[in-house]
């Protein structure tokens, strides 16, 4: 008996297509429409700042500057007497003026009424020290002058708002404002907001018109991108931008958080190098520092590491123990361990120098004194970047191949042989691994000067070091331009250890 | 093969042995009473005249490992005294801080008022929320968009993939701390300075873990994916089903990374936050050091603290740690 066997069911594959389509359709509309909403919101929120600005602008002019000029005027007709009746009856209006002249401002009054009001105003104030007369008197005959200074502020406060355009506005808003950055990017918004809707009308057009091939083959396109965007979002934002966008703050001379900078040039470059003449110059201080640690650390830590490495590679018991004792200090954060070396440190109480006495050194301020302060930065930079160095060590260790050492063990070869013609050659580029990444992550120290000396580069400014220097004109004298001058130098000598490096790990590769 | 100096003595063997324990003791002694030099140096030479009568084959292999286990330990008593250190002080009074000599263990193991005026003085629950919701948050998503984008640039096909995959690597090398500055301006002009979010939102995408994903990625086998293709399963589905469940030793090994470095981190929170409740817990700390002072007993109470989810974590995925980092060749 035959049995017959259900027809096979497909399901339909190109659908899936379709629908990826019309997801990406819906998507973009609605997130191009919010970032399009987002940018217009901001450009309304900015206008309305510009509406404020420019009445600043004219009462500015209206009130202080008439109230300051109309006073030489007077004075060159003016006696003595008047003279200084004249200085009282402006500083005694000075200030209820201004919200007289806001007031008169919002109700829309001219600025020829608003400055009559400011004369009239002052010549009350006259006219209350002396006699109504003597101020009629002076107001008639100054009053051609008057009318040519009226004529005079009125366009220049024309010309002061016709100056006041939304860029500049944009560019004088405060990092403080509330919707700052809606405002100070809704150009960009509006852009990529309109970019994003005009991709999802022209995928709407596809999905609507084009051939069902051709509908097909755009949601495969469509993949990849849904794939990376999360990713290549943050990557733009947060790697990307950063890097092209401080290679050009470093040519900006004295660029400041708030934006301000004086011009482009090579000025950034020559203060850090050159500093204040006659003063210290904390980049070169630290580029010492930083030279001499990674040349004390790097290569003490790998002749250490290698030794540690040797010896937790053979057959051990409590191998566990050993590892988790040696690997300890990589997890723990910088700062905690900082301050118990600290406390180690201490020149009063501390346990090292209780150590020492026992082999009759005298106490030791470590942390005060400066003679010390390099051997105190490289102990804890030595500690903290062992076992990282052992790690890497024992991994390459334990990658070179038995047969060699039972090969050598055979021959009748002794250990410290064997250590020297086997272990050491076979082990050399993973030494060069260590020692260019401890070289680069040396060259960025700084967590373990601002734990170990408190917040300051040493005790008397002397551990200054190039990541310091950058986050101290960063963040303390918002000097941005310097210091991204400082980083792009740093930069400059990460690169070489990374090129190195590279060079290292292909070579490495390619014998293994 | 021949032995040579089957030389064995009884005499030898128990000056050998009672060497190493006078040592041992002497050391110790003098480490925690500062009187016991003297049986140190004796033991030491005990040793030395035992090995000289009794180096028979067998002695001298015991005695070399004797020396390589004492440096082991020498090396880790070393690494591991800081903690110690900490443990020890923070059970100490402020009393006993200040005496000199210092004593190796507190008076009573069951004084936790340093922790409990350190707890006071700073909102140190508030920096552990604060850490843990970074940590969490900024792992989460990095992971989540590292796997993403890993498996587009390892299976699927589109134009100019491998040019983009070395352009990103490229950017790699350039260094943390040239980015930071771009990064604070950015975050300050957003206006979120002084947040959670700028903790969280630059670390949302790191290109050194899609690198180890994606080469992790790349060693699985094409033809499986083809082959679950053919059978009409998605990417989408083949990613989540297939491919991640397979690579989880790497998975795990980007999530310790990521939440090591993100539980450590310094530089940023000390650029872009100022306020008391928005501290992580290194960051909290160190403010922490300039609120107290002098004061080390609640310092090391606190760094107890601080330091403690990492070694507990640590002891429980050593394993996964260790090789991760030797893997990745990044500094933890």
């Amino acid at each position: 008996m035959k049995q017959k066997l259900p027809a096979p069911t497909f399901r339909k594959r190109p659908q899936r297509g379709l629908r990826r389509l019309a997801v990406h359709v819906v998507a973009l509309f609605l997130l191009g429409g919010l970032i399009l909403y987002l940018g217009l919101s901001g450009r309304e929120m900015l206008i309305n700042h510009m509406d404020v600005a420019k009445a600043n602008v004219s009462i500015d002019i209206l009130h202080t500057k008439a109230l300051a000029d109309i006073k030489p005027i007077l004075q060159e007709y003016a006696n003595d007497s008047v003279n200084s009746i004249l200085d009282q009856a402006i500083s005694s209006k000075k200030r209820g003026l201004k919200t007289v002249v806001g007031d008169m401002f919002a109700s829309g009054s001219t600025t020829e009424e608003i400055y009559l009001a400011v004369e009239q105003a002052v010549f009350e104030g006259i006219a209350s020290r002396t006699d109504q007369a003597s101020a009629d008197g002076l107001q008639a005959v100054a009053r051609e002058d008057l009318d040519k200074f009226m004529a005079q502020l009125v366009q220049e406060e024309t010309e002061a708002l016709d100056n006041l355009c939304l860029a500049k506005v944009r560019k004088s808003l405060k990092v403080t404002e509330k919707g700052y950055a809606q405002m100070y990017y809704h150009i960009a918004l509006i852009a990529i907001g309109g970019v994003l809707l005009g991709f999802a009308t022209f995928l709407f057009g596809i999905w609507l018109f084009a051939p069902h091939k051709t509908k097909i083959k755009t949601a495969e396109l469509l993949e990849p991108i849904d794939y990376l965007l999360p990713f290549f979002v943050g990557v733009f934002i947060f790697t990307l931008y950063p890097i092209v966008r401080v290679v050009i703050m470093s040519f900006q001379e004295r660029y400041r958080l708030d934006g301000s900078f004086q011009g482009w040039g090579l000025g950034n470059y020559q203060y850090v190098i050159h500093g204040i003449p006659g003063t210290s110059n904390y980049f070169t201080q630290g580029l010492r520092n930083t030279f001499l640690y990674v040349i004390m650390t790097v290569p003490i830590t790998t002749v250490l590491a290698v030794i540690i490495a040797y010896l937790l590679n053979q057959k051990l018991r409590f191998s566990a123990l050993f590892q988790t004792t040696y690997f300890l200090p990589m997890v723990t954060s910088v700062t905690a361990v900082g301050l118990v070396w600290r406390w180690i440190f201490n020149g009063n109480f501390g346990i090292l120098n209780a150590v020492l006495q026992l082999f009759g050194t005298t106490p030791i301020d470590w942390l005060r004194d400066t003679n010390y302060s390099m051997t105190v930065l490289v102990v804890f930079g030595i500690w903290n970047s062992l076992p990282f160095t052992i790690i890497l060590l024992l991994s390459g260790l334990q990658n070179i191949d038995e047969s060699y050492y039972t090969v050598a063990k055979v021959d009748g070869a002794k250990a410290m042989r064997i250590f020297r013609r086997i272990t050491v050659p076979l082990l050399a580029p993973t030494i060069g691994l260590v020692l260019t990444i401890n070289s680069i992550s040396a060259f960025k120290v700084f967590t373990d000067v601002t734990v170990l000396f408190n917040g300051s580069p040493g005790p008397a400014f002397n551990m200054y070091t190039v990541v310091y220097y950058i986050y101290e004109m960063m963040r303390n004298r918002l000097e941005l331009g310097r210091a991204a001058a400082a980083a792009i130098i740093l930069f400059v000598f990460i690169f070489i250890f990374t090129m190195l490096q590279r060079y290292i790990q292909r070579k490495w590769n390619y014998t293994t | 093969m021949k032995k040579q100096n089957r030389t064995r003595s009884l005499l030898g063997t128990v000056t050998y042995v009672a060497g190493i324990v006078l040592a041992l003791v002497g050391s110790l002694t003098w480490l925690f009473k500062e009187t016991g030099s003297l049986p140190f140096a004796v033991g030491l030479v005990a040793v030395a005249i035992g090995l000289f009568l009794n180096h028979s084959y067998k002695t001298k292999v015991l005695s070399l490992r004797g020396i390589r286990y004492f440096f082991l330990s020498v090396g880790a008593l070393i690494m591991v005294f800081p903690f110690y250190w900490m443990l020890v002080s923070a059970f100490k009074t402020s009393a006993e801080m200040n005496l000199f000599p210092p004593s190796m263990l507190p008076k009573n193991w069951r004084n936790f008022n340093n922790f409990v005026v350190a707890f006071q003085t700073a909102p140190f629950a508030r920096y552990f929320l604060n850490s843990v919701a970074t940590c969490l948050s900024s792992v989460g998503i990095t992971t989540f968009t590292t796997v993403l984008a890993a498996f587009a640039f390892s299976r699927l096909k589109f134009p100019g993939r491998d040019v983009l995959f070395s352009l990103l690597l490229s950017m790699m090398m350039v260094p943390f701390e040239m980015l930071v500055i771009t990064n604070y301006t950015t975050i300050v002009k957003v206006g979120l300075n002084d947040t959670i979010w700028a903790l969280i939102l630059p670390f949302t995408s790191s290109i050194f873990y899609t690198y180890i994903l994606r080469n992790f990625f790349v060693s699985i086998p094409e033809g499986l994916y083809w082959s679950a293709r053919v059978d009409g399963c998605t990417n989408w589905r083949y990613l989540w089903k297939i491919m991640v469940p397979i690579a989880r030793p790497s998975l795990v090994t980007i999530v310790l990374l990521n939440a090591m470095a993100s539980w450590n981190s310094f530089m940023w929170p000390l650029l872009v936050i100022k306020k008391d409740i928005n501290r992580t817990l290194p960051f909290g700390l160190y403010t922490f050091t300039t609120e107290v002072g002098a004061n080390n007993e609640l310092l090391m109470a606190a760094s107890l603290v601080v330091v403690m989810p990492m070694i507990i974590l640590f002891l429980f995925a050593r394993k996964q740690i260790v090789s991760g980092v030797s893997r990745g060749g990044i500094k933890g």
